[in-house]
């Protein structure tokens, strides 16, 4: 089961609940919503993409169905971004 | 650099000197920027160059702008030189620059305060840097936004403000007049006008001010003006893609543009008839004089965003 891990070598700047990121290897910037910014952080290699969403839904107070759904789009996100890898 | 006769300027940050093969791109360089002439820009100023070419004795001629080593085409017609001595001025106050922290955007003094006005291309930057220079407000530039990151203040750049074809009409109710007459054309054929910063006169330009606003402007889903403030994240990304040098920084670039952000008033204003937009202007910043405004209170702590758009990247 697929336990995404955030990249290591990114610039972090943590600005009210939103992230701004630095990719220092692609010369690239990311702004990450507070709801985008938490699963973010929640990609530590140990958690499953369940995990997260569930965390999320405890964090947000939003459905499980909604949450498992916006977790993966966003996911599916950040890995094109490069911004986390599958672990 | 040979027998050329070189003609020498300081334009804000830029010292420059140019020779023309054509002595009519000399007048109008002279006409656009002759309260900047100098004795003497210095051995290290960026120098301009327009040369004539002929590849072969039955050609056209083909003028060449060269600038410190680069060269640009500038076509077969002299009226095509200008706007490419312009871009090449640019290019190389971008290039040569990079102390500074340098953003696409138009900036102005208000009661000593300095205004930095980002937009995108065809917002109308440049319409509206001249009305409120038609309502007392000082010059910086209405290309780029030039800011010391180490005492941020904003710093001038007085180029000659460019209009399109479009804003023309609007110049011409100021009473202003353009140069030339019938326009300079790019290579994109689109004609050029320009504002002598002369004609504005000398007290409209500033001297290096602190900068204590920035304006995102854009057009608005209803007629504007108003106003609406961003997060701190979402400001800096607003102005970390302005950033026409941000190579020059690297990740630097990002925290100096966070620390700007959080230096400044930082709103972004949708555009409406320019009557109402510069009164309206005026008296925000009159409103937010000297203290930046906190960001916008995040309400959603606690309460649900919608997953799109989560990611942005510039």
């Amino acid at each position: 089961m697929a336990k995404p891990q955030r990249l290591n070598h990114l610039v972090i700047h943590e600005l009210d609940q939103e992230l701004l990121l630095y990719d220092p290897n692609l010369d690239r910037s990311h702004r990450l919503n507070p709801s985008a910014s938490f699963i973010w952080q929640q990609c530590d290699g140990q958690h499953t993409v369940e995990q997260i969403a569930q965390l999320l839904t405890d964090h947000f107070e939003v459905e499980l169905a909604d949450a498992v759904k916006d977790t993966q789009s966003a996911l599916q996100r950040l890995r094109a971004e490069q911004l986390i890898t599958d672990g | 650099m040979g027998d050329r006769q070189w003609h020498h300027y300081q334009i804000g940050v830029t010292r420059l000197r140019l020779a023309s093969v054509v002595e009519e791109i000399i007048t109008h360089f002279d006409y656009l920027y002759r309260q900047f002439r100098v004795t003497d820009s210095g051995p290290d100023a960026l120098w301009l160059e327009v040369a004539a070419l002929r590849p072969k004795p039955w050609s056209r001629t083909q003028y060449i702008v060269r600038s410190s080593g680069r060269e640009f085409f500038a076509g077969h017609e002299t009226g095509s030189i200008i706007p490419e001595l312009e871009f090449a001025l640019n290019q190389q106050t971008i290039l040569r620059n990079p102390q500074y922290l340098i953003y696409h955007s138009a900036a102005m003094e208000f009661e000593g305060q300095g205004v930095l006005l980002p937009a995108d291309s065809g917002t109308g930057k440049t319409t509206l840097t001249t009305y409120l220079l038609a309502r007392g407000w000082r010059y910086l530039s209405d290309e780029l936004g030039v800011v010391d990151p180490q005492t941020w203040m904003l710093h001038p750049y007085p180029k000659a403000p460019c209009i399109k074809a479009e804003g023309l009409a609007l110049i011409e109710q100021l009473g202003l007049t353009v140069y030339p007459h019938d326009g300079f054309r790019l290579r994109d054929k689109r004609q050029r006008f320009y504002i002598s910063p002369t004609q504005l006169g000398r007290q409209a330009i500033a001297p290096a001010v602190p900068l204590r606003h920035i304006i995102f402007l854009g057009r608005g889903q209803v007629p504007g003006p108003y106003v609406e403030q961003f997060s701190t994240a979402e400001s800096t990304m607003y102005l970390y893609r302005t950033s026409v040098n941000p190579m020059a920084h690297r990740e630097q670039g990002l925290a100096r543009a966070i620390d700007l952000v959080q230096h400044c008033n930082v709103w972004a204003m949708a555009l409406g008839d320019h009557a109402a937009t510069c009164p309206f202007l005026e008296a925000l910043l009159a409103e937010h004089d000297h203290h930046p405004v906190a960001p916008q209170a995040n309400p959603t702590i606690k309460v649900y965003q919608p997953a799109e758009p989560l990611c942005e990247t510039s």
